[in-house]
């Protein structure tokens, strides 16, 4: 299901919910180091490895199970909007939903880097791997932000051929009011664009 | 955006395979290459970003006081030195620059009259005033760790340490002391050089290390303790994500200038150029940038 389904539209708008949903799940359960197993309903789509890898200053378990839940679960709809969903499709500017405004403006600019939009014309796209290790910043009792490294690798399908493209590097989010989102990012992608050179040896 | 295209994959293998292989046939070789690229961004604030960084000593005097412009678009940056002798006027009167932060009582009120005092000398306003001690600098800078200073000559601190003309690794007490100094320099003027090449080199640190894991969330937690802001947590840990925006290459530093005279009661003080601080503001308010000479 995950990468190989519905369109554009309200119609589309609504499986991507399921699809945030779906990884959310899976993110929930994905607290601790180990990874998840991919969800029964995605075969061959990889599960959104989410782990705490430091924390500045002082964080209880309780507080930091919520907190990586919740950074799951904006990372998780980022992933769904920027990569997956029902292709071919068109509609990536909808991966910016959880980033802060001027970012989002960034985000369009650079919409190839942050998302599948060059290959909007896929037949389909699944994730093979999607870990975010996660450095928490605190203050007193308050978890004021936390930088997301990532690595995010998929194979996309075109023209019948397999085509894998990834996204690392990272990005950064702020808790304002319990609501998180991002505000930054520094990442590189491999396009996955085979340039076809030929060499006479 | 920066956008790199790197070849990542092929061409040393067959460059390999080519000098290596001699006499091999002619043939056509398919090379499968990507394209890499890059994206970086952090909101923070639009435009010009001006920030007042005031470094004071046991005795509540702010004698590292830097304005610094940035750009996180352009990655630009600019820093504009004001000599802590500058003779101003504050509500009590006459007086050093570096007596405007204890003036308004510290903290808040000091942070506020100091950003006003600098703020009309060289014509723009500050938005952020981060203001350290010697306890906090250290904190911070241990943090951080070694810091690569080019230092603008060769000197002895006042702590006996030999500084070399170019390249020096500071730990956080030598960068203290390098950046305190003054018995053995020129003037002043050397001593707020010397304040703008430590900057530096901090933004080069942080640019080194900003990818290690858990790297700008202690940075950010040591400033968060050793820094006196009134910045709130969260936006003071954009900043940090933010300043390694800046291109260390197009990071211009000035110094506002001035005229040595002995006031009535015998004190040493400077007569700000105040035309030339504002021009310096006016240059750097356009797009973060000073003009190499100085002169704005």
């Amino acid at each position: 299901m995950m990468g190989r389904m519905a369109r554009t539209g309200s119609g589309a708008r609504g499986v991507l919910a399921s699809l945030a949903l779906l990884v959310c799940l899976t993110v929930a359960a994905c607290t601790t180091d180990q990874p998840t197993e991919p969800s029964p309903s995605t075969p061959g789509s990889a599960a959104l490895r989410v782990r705490t890898v430091h924390v500045a200053g002082s964080l209880d378990a309780d507080a930091q199970a919520e907190a990586e839940a919740a950074v799951g679960d904006v990372l998780s709809g980022y992933v769904v909007r920027a990569f997956l969903g029902d292709y071919p499709r068109e509609d990536f500017v909808g991966a910016f939903e959880s980033f802060t405004g001027n970012l989002a403006r960034d985000g369009v600019r650079d919409l190839d880097v942050l998302t599948a939009n060059r290959l909007g014309s896929a037949e389909t796209v699944h994730a093979t791997r999607l870990d975010a290790d996660l450095s928490f910043l605190v203050d007193g009792s308050d978890t004021v932000g936390a930088t997301a490294a990532v690595r995010f690798e998929f194979e996309a399908t075109v023209d019948g051929e397999e085509q894998p493209f990834g996204l690392r590097g990272r990005l950064m989010l702020m808790n304002d009011d319990d609501t998180w989102s991002v505000y930054g990012y520094d990442v590189k992608t491999d396009s996955g664009e085979a340039v076809q050179a030929g060499v006479t040896s | 955006m920066r956008n790199l295209r790197h070849v990542v994959r092929g061409i040393l293998l067959l460059a390999l395979m080519a000098l290596v292989v001699p006499g091999a046939a002619v043939r056509p070789t398919t090379l499968s290459l990507s394209r890499v690229q890059t994206a970086k961004s952090v909101d923070f604030d639009d435009g010009v970003v001006w920030v007042l960084v005031l470094g004071r000593d046991d005795e509540d005097h702010t004698d590292t006081i830097e304005l610094l412009a940035f750009d996180g678009e352009t990655g630009a940056a600019s820093g504009i030195g004001i000599p802590r002798d500058s003779w101003v006027r504050l509500p009590k009167g006459k007086a050093r620059i570096n007596e405007a932060w204890s003036q308004g009582g510290g903290e808040q009120g000091g942070a506020e009259l100091a950003a006003r005092t600098v703020g009309e000398l060289v014509g723009v306003d500050p938005h952020f005033v981060l203001v350290t001690g010697f306890e906090g600098f250290l904190a911070m800078s241990e943090e951080v760790g070694e810091v690569e200073v080019h230092s603008p000559r060769a000197f002895t601190t006042d702590q006996g340490l030999a500084v070399r003309r170019g390249p020096n690794r500071f730990d956080a007490e030598q960068a203290l002391d390098f950046a305190s100094s003054r018995d053995n320099l020129q003037d002043d003027f050397a001593r707020m050089a010397n304040n703008q090449a430590l900057l530096l080199g901090y933004l080069r640190s942080l640019q080194a290390h900003e990818e290690d894991k858990g790297f700008m969330e202690d940075v950010t937690l040591a400033a968060l303790g050793g820094l006196e802001t009134d910045l709130a947590p969260t936006d003071l840990y954009r900043l940090a994500q933010a300043v390694t925006q800046v291109d260390p290459n197009r990071v211009t530093g000035c110094l506002v200038t001035g005229t040595p005279f002995t006031t009535g009661a015998g004190a040493q003080v400077i007569r700000a150029d105040k035309p030339l601080a504002q021009r310096l503001g006016r240059d750097a308010d356009r797009d973060a940038t000073l003009d190499p000479d100085c002169q704005g």
